[in-house]
């Protein structure tokens, strides 16, 4: 959880008054106790108002942080000095519930969903308070640009003004394949060509494509929403604009064309596949961010999905990858197995009482397929499945098993050939049979023994399902590997894999709290996946700014206060972040050099980045080849 | 049916999904560049295949997974794999 700091100010100076005003004075004071008392109220409201009160309702004399809240009203009616006095009015943000009326009185709410402004008198205020549908009131603060500190950080605004580039990504696509977009943000206003939402029934983006979902363009674009707000935010990033915005991206200029996926790697490979179709019918380049990944493959860059990628790639056509977020998480071991030294890897799962425990979870390992395995699983009340060797897949037999362990039911698949990798997999799958009550806590153990020939390194990726903490089920510490975490699509021969690195580990919160996380600023982030690959090949590539960054904020997605800044944009960490920067970095180079390869782009970001204490080139697996500091 | 091209994960899921209706997301990978003839046993199939590219993608059933196992151009059968965007976790 991030740490919270409680916002805090200074004590308004006491200020003698004249006897007269103090009824009016304390009626004052009641009503602004009575309005904290609803818990609608935001501290920093509340602070705003006491001093408001104390100065009669007036702007001057306020410290500085407040004034940007308060707004002079339109012009009244004339007056004998031609324009009457107006009371001062506050700019506050409104937390309703997603339907609540624009209009049930005199203020009006303006924008739509669940955060809203709303511009008010100060004696309007209790009729906001007193409505069902209104949640929480706060005041907006003066905020600093998160992501110009990151822009900064890798000295983006100077590269965009040099000569030999000058760029803003006009003339390059960019493309998104994530959780879909806001298309009605400002940020993006008329830049996004088209959208495939692969989650709505249709009939897929024509021949040469699956029949998944529906290519939308121009007002039709409309039906498709980002409820998670991942990509929306990621999309920011990259392109987000206006130029000149504080909370501007890398590319502003960019044009997009976003894949909502369905998060199958299928339908992933197809997304790019349409982008780059796409883009070369409006003859321009592209670059295609995919802030995704998993721990379903081999780890070698030679999945399906990595290989189409790489077959996808080429002059103009560029693919950049997030690294994952699972540094420091206990879901890989490796073991060199020989005839005297088998495998047992304990696994700790979750027990029910601890409200974390999984319904199922998956044994994904790989071998180098010299020889071959036996492998069995011991449950923690003891009980074992069979040692188990290779299965012929002959006659049509699957190639897999199944056993019953108390209520769960294992799976174990050990089909006798190896992967095109030349690789061998074994994947267990373990599975509560009761919908219930989940997966038997404890300790768990994978053995795996040599059979014949020279297995060589073993190395198993946990799985779990993904909206539980990973601590849900892991390696026992003493097994467990900080290494070999970047799965694929960041294992792609061709794609730049980004690392995070930590820009900032605080910022003030759309209530005026200060926020905090536990990272260490300046350094790569604890959460960045580590390379190398399975194979030893270096990845990840590079390191950009992944926290906490500030982007566009999806009207259609749930958000915490702690995470807005505005009604418009949030804050977000991850490698998914890191991700689009670079994505917005090879944008811009694509203006000027709309062939680029991805050997000379991966050449130039490698030429442009250096991890700490080595020397130039030198290669970190956690951080790559480095920041990227054009 | 050549049982042989299905990777680990598909071969757990044909085990534990029984039902002859269940239809399985798959990746599929061919020895490039397929002849015209390949193609055309993967187009009726409902994969769409070029010369140019190696991995192709299909949605099928047991029967259409295993009349996919036969085409000779075909290298092996992965089951999709459900990836997950790498969103917020620093909380």
């Amino acid at each position: 959880m991030p740490t919270r700091i409680k916002y805090s100010t200074s004590k308004t100076p006491a200020v003698k008054r004249p006897g007269a005003k103090r009824s009016a004075e304390k009626r004052a004071k009641t009503k602004s106790a009575e309005l904290a008392a609803s818990g609608k109220i935001s501290a920093s409201l509340a602070v705003l108002l006491s001093q408001m009160q104390n100065r009669g309702n007036k702007l001057g004399g306020l410290p500085s942080f407040a004034a940007h809240a308060l707004k002079s009203s339109a012009p009244g009616p004339a007056g004998p000095l031609g324009t009457a006095p107006q009371p001062e009015r506050v700019h506050l943000l409104v937390r309703c519930d997603a339907n609540a009326k624009a209009v049930d009185g005199v203020v009006e709410l303006m924008g739509s969903g669940s955060v809203r402004t709303a511009l008010v008198a100060i004696d309007q205020i209790p009729e906001l308070v007193g409505r069902a549908d209104i949640r929480r009131l706060s005041a907006p603060r003066q905020l600093r640009p998160l992501l110009d500190v990151a822009r900064t950080l890798v000295r983006v605004p100077a590269f965009r003004a040099a000569a030999a580039t000058g760029s803003s990504g006009r003339g390059v696509v960019v493309g998104v394949v994530d959780t879909g977009i806001d298309v009605s943000h400002p940020a993006f206003a008329g830049r996004v060509l088209a959208l495939w939402d692969q989650e709505i029934p249709g009939p897929g983006p024509g021949p040469g494509f699956a029949k998944l979902g529906k290519v939308l363009r121009g007002a039709q674009m409309g039906v498709s929403d980002d409820t998670h707000g991942h990509g929306t935010h990621v999309a920011g990033i990259a392109v987000g604009g206006p130029d000149g915005l504080a909370q501007m991206g890398v590319a502003p200029e960019a044009d997009l064309l976003v894949v909502k996926t369905n998060f199958q790697n299928s339908g992933i490979l197809e997304g790019v596949r349409w982008i780059f179709a796409e883009a070369q019918r409006l003859g321009k380049p592209a670059v295609v961010n995919l802030s995704l990944g998993g721990h379903w493959d081999g780890h070698d860059g030679l999945d399906d999905l990595s290989v189409g990628l790489d077959e996808e790639c080429g002059p103009g056509r560029l693919v950049v990858a997030a690294a994952g977020n699972e540094g420091g998480d206990l879901i890989h071991a490796r073991h060199d197995i020989t005839a005297a030294n088998p495998a047992l890897l304990p696994i700790d799962i979750a027990s029910k009482s601890s409200g974390i425990a999984p319904q199922w979870l998956v044994l994904n390992g790989w071998y180098a397929g010299g020889g071959q395995c036996d492998v069995r699983v011991l449950s923690s009340t003891g009980a074992a499945t069979p040692w188990q060797g290779l299965l012929s897949t002959a006659s049509g037999a699957s190639g897999a098993m199944e056993y019953t362990l108390g209520s769960d039911l294992i799976t174990v698949a050990t089909p006798e050939n190896p992967a095109p990798s030349g690789a061998r997999q074994i994947m267990l799958t373990i599975e509560s049979t009761k919908a219930s009550r989940p997966v038997q806590g404890g300790q768990w153990s994978l053995e795996v023994k040599r059979a014949n020939g020279t297995p060589g390194a073993l190395h198993v990726w946990l799985l779990a399902p993904p909206e539980l903490p990973p601590t849900c089920a892991q390696f026992a510490p003493g097994v467990a590997a900080a290494s070999e975490l970047i799965g694929s699509p960041g294992a792609a021969s061709m794609a730049v894999t980004v690392a995070a690195f930590t820009s900032r580990n605080e910022w003030v919160d759309v209530t005026g709290e200060v926020r905090r996380v536990g990272l260490q600023a300046g350094t790569v982030a604890d959460f960045s996946s580590p390379g190398p690959l399975r194979t030893g090949v270096r990845k990840p590539d590079v390191t950009a700014p992944g926290a906490m960054l500030v982007s566009a904020r999806s009207s259609a997605a749930q958000v915490e206060d702690s995470d807005l800044v505005s009604p418009t944009y949030m804050v977000m960490a991850g490698t998914s972040m890191a991700c689009p920067f670079v994505t917005g970095v090879l944008a811009l180079l694509l203006e000027k050099r709309p062939a680029l390869t991805p050997a000379q782009a991966k050449q130039f970001l490698k030429t442009k980045s250096r991890v700490p204490g080595l020397p130039a080139g030198g290669f970190d697996p956690k951080w790559g080849f480095g920041l990227l500091t054009l | 049916m050549k049982a042989h091209k299905f990777d680990a994960a598909l071969a757990g899921a044909l085990q534990r999904q029984q039902p002859t209706t269940s239809r399985f997301d798959v990746t599929v990978r061919v020895a490039a560049p397929l002849p015209a003839a390949q193609i055309t046993e993967l187009a009726a199939l409902g994969v769409p295949a070029d010369a140019r590219r190696s991995i192709f993608v299909a949605d099928l059933d047991r029967s259409g997974l295993a009349a996919l196992s036969d085409v000779d151009g075909v290298v092996s059968i992965s089951l999709a794999q459900m990836l997950r965007p790498l969103g917020p976790r620093w909380r």
